[in-house]
């Protein structure tokens, strides 16, 4: 992903900025927010400011994988981006050119209007994994639909994406009208390709080879040859 | 992108961290709960066919002291053999180099949500259940470093059984207490006691009368202590 942001197409360039953006939006808006406790519409303006700023070729030339991992270069541009700013210009402006990515930023706001007491950076982590996550689940929907097994991933989001957690396997067995031992074969399913839709995605937001095996080892337990 | 609560995004990071049991009587099942130093997995031991708990060292823990106090904890759980304490049927690193230990799986609900339909004649009597393990752990130089209601299970007979962490006061956290620290060892002790009497106190009566307050040492009455708790 970081290669084809660097690329010299243009085309191929916007659509891995799309996809960088996809993933680390909400974390960048967030730690804007927190870190530099700017007010919600100067932390829009940064974080398109900062997006836009990808697709210009030279951006992520300075990242270097192996001194460490993407997320935290991405974290130290944007806090260099918010010091680069002048305090008087509050608005930013952008050129003609810029890509205006289209984020829900009132659906962040109330996001971050649950306290949390963790530093910017725990903050910014967590939203990081939360995004990894989520990016995860839709390729699962994705892959399900085109599996032709919609149910298997039904019963996914009815029970692990469930907020309560309060469901058991013979209640799905009786809302779906299936026999406990389908639930459990379902789920098993579903749960192996959302393991690898992590996985899929993870590759996607690490900058390197190297930086997704360590990852992948550190998040969650697999030992990638 | 949809959005995901905190609890949700632990429950999936969970699931992706599905165990590696190939190579080991126990099929995962799936993900109970986390603690601080790993998860626990309902697993099927396809040997005896029947379930069993496993708890296993989160990836982001797989350092070697870690390890070995997951085990220790395994070991010294496995040395009490009491009808109130969850037995430990076995131990060892998974394929994927995690540390696990196997226990009985139980079967029922937690303090919080036994107690809360339970009048107080048999809350009382529930307490005397609760303490006898305690006791007999500290009679053979054990303590539980985190006793908390959810900690403690009922299980489907009316029985009470005790979950968490439990260490050996003489290794505590890996350091020997020589004689001349035994009065850290003694602190220990009647630290924990302090933690029974502050769980019973919350599940008897505290939480009942003070929705939402903090419960500590200081802000229990004192008549809600027992002298030889305290």
């Amino acid at each position: 992903m970081v290669l084809a942001a660097q690329s010299d197409d243009p085309r191929e360039r916007e659509w891995a900025v799309e996809a960088i953006a996809s993933a680390y939006w909400r974390p960048v808006y967030k730690y804007l927010r927190v870190r530099w406790r700017i007010d919600p519409e100067d932390a829009r303006d940064l974080t398109q400011e900062f997006f836009a700023r990808l697709l210009e070729r030279n951006f992520l030339d300075s990242y270097e994988p192996d001194k460490g991992r993407l997320r935290t270069f991405l974290r130290t541009c944007a806090d260099r981006l918010f010091l680069n700013q002048s305090r008087a210009a509050q608005r930013l402006k952008r050129g003609g050119e810029a890509v205006h990515l289209a984020l829900d930023f009132d659906v962040a706001e109330k996001e971050l209007a649950v306290a949390h007491s963790e530093s910017p950076e725990d903050l910014f982590e967590r939203e990081w994994m939360r995004a990894l996550f989520a990016l995860a689940v839709e390729r699962l929907q994705a892959h399900c639909a085109a599996a032709g097994k919609a149910r298997h991933f039904e019963l996914f989001e009815r029970y692990d994406l469930d907020e309560s957690g309060n469901l058991s396997y013979a209640d799905l067995a009786r809302e779906f009208n299936l026999a406990t031992t389908d639930v459990t074969n379902y789920l098993a399913y579903a749960r192996r390709e959302f393991r690898r839709a992590v996985l899929e995605q993870l590759r996607e937001m690490t900058g390197s080879e190297d930086e997704f095996r360590r990852e992948a080892q550190s998040l969650l337990g697999v030992n990638l040859k | 992108m949809r959005w995901l609560s905190d609890a949700v995004v632990a429950r999936l990071h969970a699931e992706a961290q599905l165990p590696d049991l190939s190579g080991t009587r126990y099929r995962a099942q799936r993900f109970l709960a986390r603690g601080g130093m790993g998860a626990v997995w309902l697993a099927k031991d396809i040997v005896l066919r029947r379930s069993v708990a496993l708890k296993i060292l989160a990836p982001e823990n797989s350092s070697a002291d870690l390890a070995a106090r997951l085990l220790r904890e395994a070991e010294v759980l496995a040395r009490l053999e009491h009808p109130g304490i969850v037995p430990v049927h076995d131990a060892g690193t998974l394929a994927d180099g995690r540390t696990f230990y196997c226990m009985k799986y139980v079967e029922g609900q937690t303090l919080d949500q036994y107690v809360a339909q339970l009048p107080l004649r048999e809350r009382l009597q529930l307490l005397q259940r609760i303490a006898e393990p305690l006791a007999f752990a500290h009679s053979r130089g054990v303590i539980h470093r985190d006793l908390k209601p959810g900690n403690i299970m009922i299980g489907a007979f009316g029985e009470v059984l005790r979950t968490g962490v439990w260490r050996s006061s003489l290794a505590y956290q890996g350091t020997i207490i020589a004689n001349r620290s035994m009065e850290k060892a003694r602190k220990l002790f009647r630290r924990s006691r302090l933690a029974t009497a502050v769980c019973w106190a919350r599940q008897v009566t505290w939480r009942r009368n003070r929705p939402g307050a903090r419960c500590n040492r200081s802000t229990i009455a004192p008549t809600y202590l027992p002298s030889a708790l305290c």
